[in-house]
């Protein structure tokens, strides 16, 4: 009997000890993030992270939870999250058309209501111009985080070994790329997987041209993609593929990564990249590697020595119910003020991200970054007073005609389509958004 | 026998050794070029795991020159590898085993409780047939209903449900003609119910089948990849096969490291097929693919 | 068997569990599944019924034109290479003795490796500025065959096929084999003293015998086809375009990149009717030909 009362006992007395534990001691408050920084990835990876976890100790009643995506997959994973009523509390996305569905859902918090608990970041040292791809129906629905800065780089020792000059008009660039092929050597890295890297560069060709510049900065308004800009620029890219310009495998050589190894390797005479890649670039690479602007194209209306593709390439997002949730509240104040400024500050001064946040930018030292490479790219586009001009992708609307849009550029770049089919593909795709 | 026939085989013996001969040699050949053929990818991702990029780009086949050994350290750090094979162990094994079960219960019942197969096994095979695709969608909605996205017990149900059918189908043909039914009589003569008789009988008996029937299901969970994509966005439950996808990285490629990472991917699965081909070729031999 | 029918109560105890799993999260979905066809749904907002709309959508599409072919092309292929790769190794080996095991194991490896590996193996493999396979060719003087094999929008889809089909041609010569060794030796020895050739022992004798495995290879040929998915994902993103993508693949990139699930499941359910109807004409043909000897 006495046993059998103290076996009730013990288990009648764990059972509440189940039930009550939790609550008793105080469980940090979860905090989610998604972000693209795997853990020994990348020396910009682990500095990222490195702030996290500062944070993290700084700040014991809450638990910061990284959840590690990275490129192009975490479209499908925010898509799924939040799907499933499982979004993270903060995400690192891209600016544009690809947040519209969340921001007309729901799903976005207002940034007004951060930026008024936010200890770092104020609305003034962002340009308007950069808020501005984040903001829908007048509302603001993201923090933008860096620019895609283009940069165009010659490899010095290639140009000298065949005796070349750099090029600068369309007819030098297509000579110099006819003598590098008929030498063995790619002429230049611009692959097409996803897009990647090519629509920015087809998006710097198309900005050569008055109607190319408007029509792009007006495209999610007046979803045309026929003006004369997108037509002639389009039919250059084709010029290219055709003469050989770009490697022979663009699918197997594009997006970021592979873009970049064979320049790596010495293959290729020409490099067209982003600073999310610097980190990939050797002393050596840089030591010999010359920033030159892009060719003119022959009946180009606007001088592409003076701008490149530089406008917001990623956003950081809040799951705006998570933000209303009292308890978590101050914790996501506190992670995305790590990762819009502490982060960015960190990554800024390493020299592999150029920050929106000019309060950012003024903190770091040129003189100082470690990372040669942007530096060099930095003094040249002080030098050159190189402006930023506006991307294709990001203006696209919706994620069907971005899909679109980057599978059009792999077929026009792998010759699938002609430049005529390019267009019309983009378009029909538009036309089929200006029905819904 | 037939005494023409009887001479007719004589007259041709001696050259029926002599293309036996050749028989053999072009039989070898053969498969020693198919043999290499399938091992040749293996062997140079071996060759390339052992190598840096520069060394992969410029000479594709030659030997590792220095020899580096910096991409296995590396593949166990950034691919979280601990965590994510001892889920794949045992998302695989917990699956292996659920499916063993239930799927032995019904065949049991399937080849011997039934005079015919019947509309219930072509229900329960139909399954080998459905696409995974057709069914991601509502099967995504389903376990989100449940509340089991991104959780370990969400896609062990869902390996359980979709490894049913393959499964029911080979023990169900392994049953019929493995296990006798004289001594599934036997046994509930001396007083044994179904269960016990299932237990003591059916199961020990259907030891090759069982065995067929566990590595392919363990194989096939471990190389899922549609549903663990979509199912698993949080990384710590994440299976290893996403997490070496994951390795191959949007912004950084390092051919070497991905090689390793592969390599680490596929030896367990290789273990695990040469341990028991000899049990599943039985399996298949003794009429288990004959449904 | 008779005895066991009297235990009335054994479908709940060794049936229902897995009825239940299985109509729940297998069958019930198919009809769910056929319901979101009929919607436009991003996932994130309510669903929206449509009728029709997604499926005269995909009809008139020119990139599912497209995936449609490389699909049948794809299975074409995979049955005849597969099954007559399958016949022509298993029946080698079948009359193999020495190295059998060996033999017998590494065509059965690939089978093992998850689908992701080998495709991130071949993406390498074909890379046609640094991959082996152009080096091969040009050190071997067939230059001219070199080829962008993952951009030349006319060998793409052949690329993508390749480790697809490479890959599980060891488990038809493994279920194959396992027939051929499964049919009595007295028939076999019968055809010998006859004097048959081996090459007519296998055409007459052995083939005919294990119509029905190979029928089982057929369908597992074409369940496994119409649910291609890593080689072409990972390979190429089923591009350029849709030029190497598969129905999976397609369904893919509509569902989770475009997020338009509703007509994610009308190409779910396309590939499921089709699938479905090419296994019963098999059959059918199977059937017929069983008869018929």
């Amino acid at each position: 009997m006495n046993i059998r009362r103290s076996f009730t006992f013990t288990v009648l007395g764990l059972l509440a000890m189940a039930v009550l534990l939790p609550n008793l001691s105080a469980a940090p408050v979860k905090i989610r993030i998604a972000h693209m920084w795997q853990e020994g990835a990348s020396a910009e990876a682990d500095a990222a992270l490195a702030v996290l976890k500062k944070l993290q100790a700084a700040h014991p009643e809450f638990e910061f939870v990284s959840e590690v995506v990275v490129g192009d997959e975490m479209r499908n994973k925010i898509r799924v999250d939040v799907a499933a009523n499982n979004a993270p509390d903060l995400w690192q996305f891209w600016a544009g058309g690809v947040l519209t569905d969340y921001a007309n859902a729901g799903v976005l918090l207002d940034i007004s209501k951060y930026l008024a608990k936010s200890k770092v970041v104020k609305k003034a040292d962002i340009a308007d111009s950069s808020w501005a791809t984040c903001t829908f129906n007048a509302t603001i629905r993201a923090v933008p985080r860096n620019l895609a800065l283009g940069v165009f780089l010659a490899n010095k020792t290639l140009f000298k070994k065949y005796n070349l000059k750099y090029p600068k008009t369309w007819a030098e660039f297509l000579a110099v790329g006819k003598t590098f092929r008929a030498n063995g050597v790619i002429p230049t890295n611009i692959g097409s997987k996803g897009g990647n890297p090519s629509h920015f560069w087809y998006g710097d060709l198309v900005c050569q041209y008055t109607s190319g510049l408007a029509g792009t900065a007006n495209l999610s308004t007046k979803l045309d993609f026929t003006a004369p800009g997108f037509v002639k620029a389009a039919k250059y890219c084709q010029q290219m593929a055709e003469a050989g310009m770009f490697p022979d495998d663009p699918m197997a050589n594009g997006d970021w990564a592979p873009s970049i190894a064979l320049y790596a390797q010495g293959n290729v005479a020409m490099c067209y990249t982003f600073p999310w890649m610097y980190g990939v670039f050797t002393p050596e690479m840089i030591e010999n590697s010359e920033v030159i602007q892009l060719p003119k194209l022959p009946d180009a209306e606007r001088d592409p020595a003076t701008f490149i593709q530089g406008t917001v390439n990623d956003a950081y997002c809040i799951n705006a119910k998570s933000f209303d949730d009292a308890k978590k509240q101050a914790g996501i104040v506190l992670a995305m003020d790590a990762l819009t400024y502490d982060i960015s500050l960190s990554l800024a001064q390493m020299g592999n991200m150029v920050s929106v946040n000019n309060a950012v930018m003024a903190k770091v030292d040129l003189a100082k970054i470690p990372n040669k490479m942007m530096v060099k790219a930095t003094q040249y586009n002080l030098k050159n007073k190189i402006s930023g001009s506006p991307m294709i992708w990001q203006q696209l609307p919706d994620n069907k005609l971005q899909f679109d849009y980057q599978s059009a550029v792999d077929e026009l770049w792998s010759k699938s389509i002609n430049s005529t089919e390019f267009i019309a593909k983009v378009q029909a795709s538009l036309n089929e958004f200006k029905k819904k | 026998m037939n005494p023409i026939t009887a001479e007719r085989k004589e007259a041709s013996l001696g050259s029926f050794v002599f293309r036996d001969r050749i028989m053999t040699i072009l039989r070898y050949a053969v498969l020693i070029c198919s043999s290499l053929a399938t091992i040749f990818p293996f062997l140079w991702i071996v060759l390339c795991a052992f190598r840096d990029n520069t060394q992969i780009y410029t000479m594709p086949f030659a030997l590792p020159d220095p020899l580096i050994l910096a991409n296995f350290p590396k593949v166990f750090k950034s691919a979280n590898l601990f965590n994510t094979l001892l889920n794949s162990f045992l998302y695989a094994s917990v699956t292996v085993a659920v499916v063993i079960v239930l799927a032995a219960m019904v065949a049991f019942f399937l080849s011997k409780f039934l005079k015919k197969q019947g509309w219930l096994f072509t229900y329960f095979i139909a399954g080998i047939l459905i696409p995974v695709q057709a069914i991601l969608i509502p099967l995504f909605v389903t376990t989100r209903d449940l509340g089991l996205i991104n959780t370990m017990q969400g896609i062990l149900i869902v390996y359980i449900a979709t490894n049913l059918s393959f499964a029911i189908f080979v023990l169900t043909g392994f049953m019929r003609k493995g296990v006798p039914d004289e001594m599934i009589e036997a046994t509930i003569i001396d007083g044994c119910g179904p269960i016990r008789c299932f237990f003591m009988v059916v199961l020990p008996l259907s030891q090759t089948g069982i065995a067929t029937v566990a590595t392919f299901v363990f194989l096939g969970v471990w190389n899922e990849f549609l549903f663990a994509l979509i199912l698993l966005t949080d990384p710590a439950i994440r299976t290893l096969n996403l997490s070496i996808f994951m390795l191959r990285g949007q912004y950084s490629s390092d051919q070497g490291l991905m090689s390793a990472g592969v390599l680490v991917l596929i030896t367990p699965a290789i273990l695990i097929y040469i341990f028991f081909q000899e049990k599943v070729v039985q399996g298949l031999t003794a009429g288990a693919v004959k449904g | 068997m008779n005895i066991l029918r009297k235990f009335r109560w054994a479908f709940f105890v060794f049936v229902a569990p897995s009825f239940l799993i299985y109509t729940y999260l297998v069958i019930f979905p198919i009809v769910s599944s056929m319901a979101y066809s009929l919607t436009k749904w991003n996932a994130i907002s309510p669903a929206v019924f449509v009728g029709l709309n997604n499926y005269e959508a995909l009809f008139k599409s020119k990139d599912f034109a497209i995936v449609m072919t490389n699909t049948w092309i794809g299975l074409g292929l995979a049955l005849v290479i597969q099954v007559g790769f399958g016949l022509l190794i298993s029946f080698l080996l079948y009359q193999t003795k020495a190295g059998y095991r060996a033999f017998r194991a590494m065509a059965f490896l690939p089978v093992v490796l998850a689908p992701a590996a080998v495709a991130l193996m071949f993406v390498l493999i074909f890379n046609s500025d640094i991959g082996p396979v152009n080096k091969i060719l040009e050190s071997i003087g067939l230059s001219g065959l070199k080829r962008n094999w993952l951009s030349d929008k006319d060998i793409v889809f052949y690329t993508v096929l390749s480790p697809m089909i490479y890959q599980f041609i060891g488990l038809y010569v493994i279920v194959l084999l396992a027939g051929m060794q499964s049919i009595p030796p007295e028939i076999l020895e019968s055809s010998a003293i006859d004097g048959a050739g081996s090459f007519r022992t296998f055409t007459m004798i052995i083939v005919p015998m294990i119509w029905d495995i190979i029928f089982i290879c057929v369908t597992l040929i074409t369940a496994g086809s119409f649910k291609a998915f890593e080689h072409s994902y990972l390979m190429t993103w089923g591009g350029p375009g849709v030029r190497s993508a598969f129905l999976g693949v397609y369904m893919y990139l509509r569902t989770f990149i475009d997020a338009n699930f509703g007509l994610g499941c009308a190409i779910g359910m396309v590939i499921l009717f089709i699938s479905l109807a090419v296994t019963m004409i098999f059959r059918a043909v199977v059937r017929r030909l069983d008869y018929q000897s």
